[in-house]
């Protein structure tokens, strides 16, 4: 059933992908992978990132990627999807997202209007309170997923950069080196974009999706 | 001190630690990017020094070419078979040339002028290798540093207009080719 979704997931990144394609780097698909193996597992987050660059690798108008690059670039995305079903794990994120649920029940929760007279003030300290426990859960999710998004695109750039010299210098150091100083343009522009990406938008989409019911697939030890 | 903070204080060093090493790149690479403009003082005293002990010297020969109808041959210069391109350069115009340096990875010599003859506009100076077998004239796909030297060889600056896709010989008339 889990195998439905890596095509789900897939053809939003590649859509995302060439409609932002006139910005280099500045892309969703890498947090489309992280919130789907953060969501769904392993399994399918890499098979949501190999497939979109099965895809996006050959048909670009930037032109085809070669097949060691390419294979740099499955093995970089695949990270995201590996930092996904580790944060998973932790104690942090889960109760963090535990804690944005229940904020947000409690602001949906009704009032009883018992005394008429002070409801109005109650009602206004109450809701201000639980805005506040809200926005202050979401600043430590976005905090997180942002810098464990920045982590990762640095982790991609550097091995994707890599992939890049490898069979070009003479030596593994040297290709990393050159990899890291040439491709620094790029690296900076995709992770600030991922950083803003990561925090805005994730934190968001995990929620909500905890929210309406969507079951995290556990794996028996 | 609960776990999660030194996750978060942990979380927080890795990505200043990150931050700090991508400044230093981008520092690096704007360094190497922006060039250092040239005349190559130090490496002139040492061409025009005179002859280095117990190198092998070989005969090459040079035209410049200064794009109005002006050419100058430099026939048979005997250098050492250690030189490249630019150093021979250098030692053939008696260090009247001014480059720009762009650091690594690149490590290579833009030559802007020679004999006073400077580029401007889309003119600028290129150069070409005779192919002896063909007896045709190659654009070179590597920067003069990256020439190295052989015995008989000849090598051609020329002063002309910048077409990427169809870069004009060094001689009019001349055979080109796309590589020897």
């Amino acid at each position: 059933m889990r195998t439905v979704l890596i095509p789900v997931f897939t053809a939003l990144s590649l859509a995302t992908n060439y409609a932002m394609i006139d910005i280099p780097n500045v892309k969703l698909m890498d947090a489309f992978v992280f919130v789907a193996a953060f969501l769904f597992g392993l399994e399918v987050g890499i098979g949501t990132a190999i497939s979109i660059w099965a895809v996006y690798g050959f048909i670009n108008p930037y032109g085809q990627d070669d097949l060691t690059l390419l294979l740099f670039l499955m093995t970089g995305e695949c990270l995201y999807a590996i930092e996904g079903v580790l944060l998973r794990r932790t104690s942090v994120a889960r109760e963090l997202i535990v804690k944005q649920i229940q904020a947000k029940k409690v602001v949906n929760r009704p009032v009883s209007y018992t005394d008429s007279s002070r409801g109005f003030v109650v009602r206004f300290k109450g809701r201000a309170r639980n805005l506040f426990n809200n926005a202050r859960n979401y600043g430590r999710m976005s905090l997180l997923f942002g810098l464990i998004g920045f982590q990762a695109t640095f982790a991609y750039d550097v091995l994707t950069n890599f992939g890049s010299w490898v069979f070009k210098t003479s030596s593994l150091y040297q290709a990393f080196v050159i990899g890291m100083i040439t491709g620094i343009p790029f690296a900076v522009l995709h992770e600030a974009s991922n950083l803003v990406f990561f925090a805005i938008v994730v934190p968001p989409a995990i929620a909500a999706a905890k929210r309406v019911g969507l079951q995290i697939q556990e794996k028996s030890s | 001190m609960n776990s999660h903070r030194i996750f978060y204080i942990v979380l927080g060093i890795g990505a200043l630690a990150i931050a700090s090493a991508q400044v230093g790149a981008f520092y690096y690479f704007e360094r190497s990017n922006s060039g250092t403009a040239s005349n190559a003082s130090i490496l002139c005293n040492y061409l025009t020094s005179g002859n280095p002990a117990r190198v092998n010297m070989i005969g090459v020969n040079v035209l410049i070419s200064y794009g109005n109808g002006t050419v100058k041959w430099y026939n048979e210069t005997i250098v050492p078979s250690n030189w490249n391109a630019y150093m021979l350069t250098l030692y053939l115009t008696k260090c009247e040339v001014q480059s720009v340096f762009y650091g690594p990875p690149l490590s290579e010599h833009f030559v802007t002028s020679i004999n006073g003859v400077s580029n401007h506009d889309s003119v600028s100076w290129s150069i070409w290798i005779l192919c002896q077998g063909q007896n045709a004239w190659a654009y070179s796909q590597v920067g003069v540093d990256l020439i190295p030297l052989t015995n008989g060889m000849t090598l051609a600056w020329a002063y002309e207009p910048s077409t990427p896709g169809n870069p004009q010989p060094p001689l009019s008339g001349a055979k080109s080719v796309g590589s020897c």
